[in-house]
């Protein structure tokens, strides 16, 4: 992509000095050439002069943000290829497009002509269009428990990074904006692909015995009804605002302290043959995220079977659908201790341990629990015993 | 025919970056590394996804954390710099900073500070860009502010991946297995790196040990830390902050937790997969958190100071972190009291009068230099803070 030429012209004389500046015009004046490539690489080239070494080649040609560079504007970073004939820059980053530059060449003060060549350089951007939504909310549930300690904001495509805190709200009945509920951590907590925003409340007003804890209370309270607004001004990576705002409407309920334990969780076994999930049916609700990073299926050779994991009716259940048909055989379910309920609670420890308490669980051993099931042909099994 | 100008079009020897620029290697030799010690390392393209938490080792490794990558990357930045920087204050850091990157101030995130052991340039971690087609960039301020990118080809360079938390069975084919975890803090003790983090789905502190040189097989450890405080409730919690610090020959690692205890740990009490019960010696108090730390002596006196989320720098003064009154459910004096957790409690402590600190490291035996915005003006700031981190070096607004 060739970019538009906005030099300002030098009447030079030439003289020969080898066979490099056949690139250069005819009449050898020094020339700015600027290419930009599909993905905005930018090359600089000045050429058509005699090229001698100085101290700083920044100082003979240079790219600048903006449209009025002066001598004291950095310059952007990038490397230099030097020749008799030629400078060429190449800036260390794509040019960003909807930012104006502007490329440098002075000539020499000592030069019988001294001078400066300038050309601006533009990549249009692409015109802004909404198409990223909020795709779920988790936990699903409308009644969540008021020492909630997650929610995860699921969208449609990658989001920017950095703008979450002023997007993201939760409201009391009367839509007004409870303070200090979501944590404010320095790093956004972002998936790999930048779909996944893991938002935490703020776990000092839910842990028993803190002063926000005893004075404010949890940011949730039980009987009351709230909102995790989401406001459409979130931009998305290319900068487009989400089509819609998206609102999660919940009724707080009381408080989950009691130890999280797969024993009566229950497992139904699929038909041998088919690619029907094994169902895991839980008591409680489950951090999705966790089950489907945490729990595995072993089967009846010891190997570990590839499972889509998901979590369904409102992460009270979780489903394990494996890829190609099952075959008959006693297969095992393993899941990670660190699995969580909503109250981060999970299989070794309660969230908040009172070490009053000679019954509280705190379990290090175990890095893994475990259901058996067995699969058998045509008809259905269950055996849920841990 | 052949022409060219009258004109002398002057360029020449390349001062631009203090690693060598890329494609002039035959013109611009690049600078031998200093000391045989950085051998281990290969030259190529590290492919660092995010330039996160930055530390350096004594001998002038730059090691950063890259959370998406989930990994510490060690580069040799060649910084043989003959001029020690002997003073940093750079206004409007963002915009040098951006302008140099070919971007606007509101298109980068500087996300945290290093100084280099011998040149004691500032190098500064950097997103250019923050949605689609953001890439890593690692900076250099020297000497008179000059700012410069260090090129991140054929520099020589080691990579350790951090290995996800243990979960059951082997990984899917999909491997779709990972929990991501923001890097939060690295600190550099006796051989080895530490890295803390906060994962994305687990709420937790797992501590992970990353000896150097990095070998193939990366030898880390799974370390879970836990803090017994509020009383009588022990609490996982994530790290937000982590340095060093070392007395009578022992080092430790001082840990600062979200919600808000500074704990310190004995690294020899540390054994792979093992849970480790740290000493809490302060607690920063409700409604902030630290985003760096570090441990310095100054006129024959010891001191941890904190950078926070919400507050000045708390400067924590001991004589010996290790031997401070441990905060426990029987000893804790914020119970009872009037103020309770809103207090900074624990070892005796002072603000600095400069609020607004994002990121603090040390940077000679005088000076802490931090990235800072200033209450007045709104300016992003790189500059020293005098010790004992009181208040600023230089003029101010």
């Amino acid at each position: 992509m060739r970019v538009g030429f906005g030099a300002i012209a030098l009447c030079l004389s030439a003289s020969v000095i080898g066979a490099g500046v056949r690139q250069a015009r005819a009449d050898g004046s020094p020339e700015l050439r600027v290419t930009v490539d599909s993905v905005h690489g930018a090359t600089i080239v000045l050429a058509g002069g005699r090229v001698r070494a100085t101290s700083d080649a920044e100082n003979v040609l240079a790219l600048y943000v903006g449209s009025a560079p002066s001598r004291n504007t950095t310059a952007v970073a990038g490397t230099y290829e030097l020749s008799d004939t030629a400078v060429v820059f190449r800036p260390y980053f794509a040019l960003v497009p909807g930012v104006e530059y502007t490329a440098v060449a002075r000539i020499d003060a000592e030069s019988t002509q001294p001078g400066t060549l300038t050309k601006r350089i533009f990549v249009p951007a692409p015109p802004l269009v909404a198409q990223a939504s909020v795709a779920a909310v988790y936990p699903t549930a409308d009644t969540l428990p008021e020492n909630l300690l997650k929610f995860y904001i699921h969208f449609s495509r990658p989001m920017r990074d950095g703008d979450a805190a002023t997007h993201v709200a939760l409201l009391d009945e009367d839509g007004h904006v409870i303070s200090n509920a979501l944590l404010g951590t320095d790093t956004e907590l972002w998936d790999r692909s930048h779909r996944r925003l893991t938002i935490l409340l703020d776990p000092g007003r839910i842990k028993r015995g803190l002063r926000p804890n005893q004075e404010f209370g949890a940011p949730l309270v039980a009987g009351r009804r709230y909102r995790l607004r989401i406001d459409s001004a979130w931009r998305d990576a290319d900068g487009a605002p989400l089509v819609a705002s998206h609102e999660k409407s919940f009724i707080a309920s009381s408080a989950i302290r009691s130890s999280l334990s797969i024993a009566d969780w229950r497992a139904t076994a699929p038909t041998a043959g088919t690619t029907d999930p094994i169902e895991l049916r839980l008591p409680r609700p489950i951090d999705h995220a966790l089950a489907e990073r945490l729990v595995r299926v072993d089967g009846p050779s010891g190997l570990t079977i590839a499972v889509a994991r998901r979590t369904a009716d409102k992460e009270r259940m979780i489903r394990l659908v494996p890829r190609v048909p099952w075959i008959a055989g006693r297969y095992r379910v393993l899941i990670g201790a660190q699995i969580e309920d909503l109250a981060g609670n999970n299989l070794q420890r309660l969230f908040d341990v009172d070490l009053a308490d000679p019954a509280a669980r705190t379990r290090d051993d175990a890095n893994v629990e475990s259901i058996r099931v067995e699969i058998v042909a045509r008809r259905n099994t269950a055996s849920g015993r841990p | 025919m052949q022409y060219a100008s009258r004109l002398a079009v002057l360029v020449g020897a390349l001062a631009l970056d203090p690693v060598g620029v890329r494609g002039t290697a035959s013109r611009t030799p690049l600078p031998e590394s200093p000391g045989a010690s950085h051998a281990w390392l290969r030259a190529g393209t590290p492919d660092i996804k995010a330039a996160g938490a930055l530390t350096f080792t004594a001998d002038g490794l730059l090691l950063v954390g890259d959370s998406p990558g989930s990994a510490v990357f060690a580069l040799d930045v060649r910084d043989v710099a003959t001029v020690v920087v002997d003073t940093i204050n750079v206004k409007g850091i963002d915009e040098l900073v951006a302008a140099r990157l070919g971007t606007k101030a509101s298109e980068i995130a500087i996300n945290d500070i290093a100084v280099h052991p011998k040149s004691h340039a500032v190098y500064l971690s950097v997103a250019r860009g923050l949605g689609a087609g953001a890439r890593p960039a690692i900076v250099r301020v020297g000497a008179k502010g000059r700012i410069d990118v260090v090129s991140l080809t054929n520099i020589p360079f080691a990579k350790a991946v951090l290995p996800n938390p243990p979960a059951p069975g082997k990984k899917d084919e999909d491997g779709d297995d990972v929990s991501d975890r923001a890097i939060t803090g690295m600190a550099v003790v006796g051989g080895s790196v530490y890295v803390t983090g906060i994962s994305n789905d687990e709420f937790s502190s797992t501590l992970r040990r990353i000896s150097i040189p990095f070998t193939t097989a990366v030898a880390t450890t799974g370390l879970r830390i836990y803090h017994t405080h509020h009383s009588r409730y022990e609490t996982k919690s994530p790290v937000s902050a982590l340095t060093s610090y070392s007395v009578g020959g022992r080092d430790y690692l001082v840990v600062s937790y979200s919600c808000t205890p500074l704990a310190i740990f004995a690294v020899d009490s540390l054994a792979d997969g093992a849970k480790v019960t740290g000493k809490t010696i302060a607690e920063l108090g409700a409604g902030t958190h630290a985003t760096s730390m570090i441990t310095y002596e100054f006129k024959g006196k010891r001191y941890l100071a904190v950078s926070t989320i919400g507050r000045s720098i708390q400067v924590l003064e001991a004589t010996d972190l290790t031997t401070a009154p441990a905060l426990g459910a029987d000893s804790n004096p914020s119970r009872g009291h009037p103020l309770g957790s809103w207090f900074m409690w624990g070892l005796p402590a002072f603000s600095s009068s400069v609020p607004g600190v994002m990121r603090m490291a040390d940077f000679d035996a005088n000076n802490a230099v931090v990235l800072h915005r200033t209450v007045q003006s709104g300016v992003l700031y790189l500059r020293e803070l005098q010790k004992p981190i009181l208040w600023a070096r230089g003029a101010t607004e």
